[in-house]
């Protein structure tokens, strides 16, 4: 028996855990409670991974979650859902902790409440996370929806490491926590002092061993987070909606979690899961010396590696020893939003790099061996025929930097997924943007919108431009992960279709 | 192996050259080095060395079919070489110690199975260093940045396991002709498809 168990509904990859359940699990840990750990992901993988690299019938499910197709879902995971009510029932516990990773888990999230429920189970359940703060068109959040269906008796919107612990100490008037006493729904203040409120988290009970590790490490990747917020507002991006300010953790405390996470684990491989790892320079800098210093001081941490997101900014700011210091602390990959090759476009969005900025980047990255992923997608609604011509020519242009591994490959998500609470979505009438009202109470994003102000860019103009992107991938070599899948749910597309970003 | 020769494809260019750059180390002994360098059988390039290292850059055009480089030392005779007691102890040398494309190194294991130095009745496959007179060459075929690459991914295909690519060698040779022809067939279902915007 535990007096918590920790569930995260976190079907997305198979290749590392979440945070999410990690973070759960410290907090339990901070506040001295027995629990127990289960991740629909993992029970996922367990009751379907035929070979080590047999994804197929993951895929599906992920596809049929992606689609919010609840009688596939039933369907490929009806039985592992089951198996975890069975389990949460042997476990007794007096809490359920939920997770929910993203707007797109909550079918799956809902209708494993409701086998939860109508099994008897007693446990508070109290659910939080991305996918619980998401809303529809008419503000009303997941958490709200699952509340007044009566399949949770709590959630949380905003930051859990400080309610959380006081929640589970018995405290219940708190803003930030929702429930049926408190009809008006609150969010937790921003945490400002990140660095003394942080609640480490613990990987000592998740099954690392069941992921795929694509970076073909020896040991798990383990996911830490040493930042919360963005120092940019990327008009596609609704980070700045659940962490209006940019705050960090000092470079040393991360160092020293990495120590800590070490020793518990023997991992040595780490994905610093922020939105960025590079917001604060001084912060970053700070790290990176300090991982040089603890990779001297214990020899058994030099492979100590760690990859993350990353912004792109001038050669002043990044200058070589910036780059040089990354590598040397042991920085062996970063994910950059280059969203585009068109330069027009990326300021459209607020990226606030140029081209050249790029090509530095780089020659610097080449140089130092630090390898990139790109992150890209196409119907941004200012997107014309000229910036998407622009963003095939940078594919050729940079195509020569996939030989020596400075271009990892591409993570396209597709085609652009307008999100509520976006720059671009409160922008959308000074844009031209017009979304129906049918599609604003929707909840799960698919918007469908068109920009009166680019009125060539239809959703058949969008669907086309990402299979002439995926054909241009192919044709020069860009690994783009998870692209088989995207064809396949590319396949169901009809009159109504309304493409999701990956 | 040549199971990436079945499923290459020529991506279709937007930029019509790459640069190829040859890195070379030369010795002077009584004189420089001389080389030539040959593109498809025309020359390009008819070169003597000036100093230890020398950087030469080429044109490639990005264009289908086999393509051939070479590199023809010559011009080196007795004079070049001093013996003592039957030892060398000096000789003019050429070797070549990076071949670059477009700012980006080839992997060494690439230029060690794909090209050769062809003496008298001899030849050396991989080798770079150029003692005597003789050609050194190098077959590929389409773009050149592309076929590089699919020599990498064969070459790594040996170590590593695929994950959710869409073409790989693992999944077959034909693959790349195969998802192009995916994608093409979901272009053709989309301009068939009337949405309803």
């Amino acid at each position: 028996m535990s007096d918590i168990i920790c569930l995260s509904v976190d079907i997305i990859n198979p290749d590392k855990p979440t945070a999410s359940l990690a973070f759960l699990a410290g907090i339990c840990e901070h506040v001295g409670m027995e629990y127990g750990v289960l991740s629909c992901n993992e029970q996922v993988i367990l009751h379907t991974r035929k070979h080590e690299t047999d994804n197929s019938d993951y895929n599906k499910i992920y596809n049929a979650v992606k689609m919010g197709d609840l009688d596939t879902i039933i369907s490929l995971a009806g039985l592992v859902m089951d198996h975890m009510v069975e389990q949460i029932q042997a476990a007794q516990p007096k809490y359920l902790l939920v997770s929910l990773f993203s707007y797109m888990q909550f079918p799956f999230a809902r209708e494993l409440l409701v086998k939860i429920r109508s099994a008897g189970i007693t446990a508070t359940i109290i659910a939080g996370g991305p996918g619980i703060q998401s809303a529809d068109g008419k503000a009303v959040t997941n958490g709200k929806k699952l509340l007044n269906d009566e399949l949770i008796d709590f959630y949380v919107l905003g930051e859990g490491d400080e309610i959380l612990p006081k929640f589970l100490q018995g405290h219940r008037d708190m803003l930030g926590l929702n429930s049926n006493e408190y009809p008006l729904e609150t969010w937790v203040p921003q945490i400002s002092d990140l660095e003394n409120l942080y609640v480490r988290p613990s990987y000592k009970k998740i099954n690392t061993d069941i992921y795929q590790n694509l970076e073909s490490k020896t040991k798990p990747v383990l996911s830490i987070s040493t930042s919360r917020g963005c120092v940019r507002s990327c008009s596609f991006c609704d980070v700045g909606k659940s962490w209006p300010k940019f705050r960090f953790r000092s470079g040393q405390s991360v160092a020293e979690e990495i120590l800590s996470a070490y020793r518990d684990t023997g991992s040595v491989n780490f994905t610093l899961v922020d939105s960025l790892i590079n917001g604060s320079l001084k912060s970053f800098n700070e790290f990176n010396n300090a991982m040089v210093a603890i990779k001297s001081q214990n020899p058994d941490m030099a492979d100590f590696s760690y990859n993350g997101m990353f912004i792109v900014r001038d050669k002043k700011s990044h200058n070589e020893d910036f780059f040089r210091l990354m590598s040397q602390a042991g920085c062996d990959s970063i994910a950059i939003g280059v969203e585009t090759g068109s330069e027009r476009l990326r300021m459209d969005m607020n990226k606030k790099f140029t081209n050249a900025d790029l090509d530095h980047h780089f020659e610097m990255c080449s140089k130092y061996g630090i390898q990139n992923a790109l992150l890209m997608f196409v119907g941004y609604p200012t997107e014309t025929d000229e910036d998407f011509q622009q963003t095939l020519s940078m594919l050729e242009k940079y195509q020569p930097y996939l030989i020596d591994g400075t271009i990892l490959g591409i993570n396209f998500t597709g085609i652009f997924s307008m999100l509520v609470d976006t720059p671009v979505y409160d922008d959308r009438q000074q844009l031209g943007i017009h979304i129906s009202q049918d599609d604003l109470a929707h909840n799960d994003n698919k918007l469908k919108w068109v920009n009166h102000n680019n009125p060539d860019l239809t959703v058949k103009k969008r669907i086309q431009r990402d299979l002439l992107f995926r054909k241009k991938a192919a044709e020069l070599r860009y690994p783009i992960p998870y692209s088989r899948r995207y064809l396949e749910y590319l396949a169901h597309m009809g009159p109504d279709f309304v493409p999701v970003s990956d | 192996m040549s199971c990436m020769n079945n499923c290459h494809m020529e991506p279709t260019s937007l930029q019509q050259h790459d640069t190829l750059l040859f890195k070379l180390r030369a010795n002077f002994c009584n004189a420089w080095p001389k080389f030539k360098i040959l593109l498809d059988q025309a020359q390009v390039i008819d070169y003597q060395c000036s100093q230890e290292i020398t950087e030469i850059n080429i044109e490639i055009p990005k264009s289908a079919g086999p393509h051939h480089v070479e590199l023809h030392r010559y011009g080196k005779d007795h004079q070049h070489m001093i013996f003592q007691n039957d030892t060398i102890i000096a000789d003019q040398v050429l070797e070549i110690v990076d071949v670059v494309v477009n700012g980006v190194r080839i992997p060494e294991y690439i230029l060690d199975k794909h090209t050769r130095f062809s003496f008298q009745d001899q030849t050396h496959m991989g080798s770079r260093y150029f003692g005597p007179n003789g050609v050194w060459s190098w077959e590929y075929s389409g773009s050149l940045v592309t076929w590089v690459l699919d020599q990498k991914i064969l070459h790594e295909a040996q170590y590593t396991q695929d994950y959710e690519l869409p073409w790989s060698c693992n999944l077959g040779p034909d693959s790349v002709n195969k998802i192009t022809t995916e994608i093409s067939e979901l272009l053709t279902k989309l301009e068939n498809t009337k949405f309803n915007e």
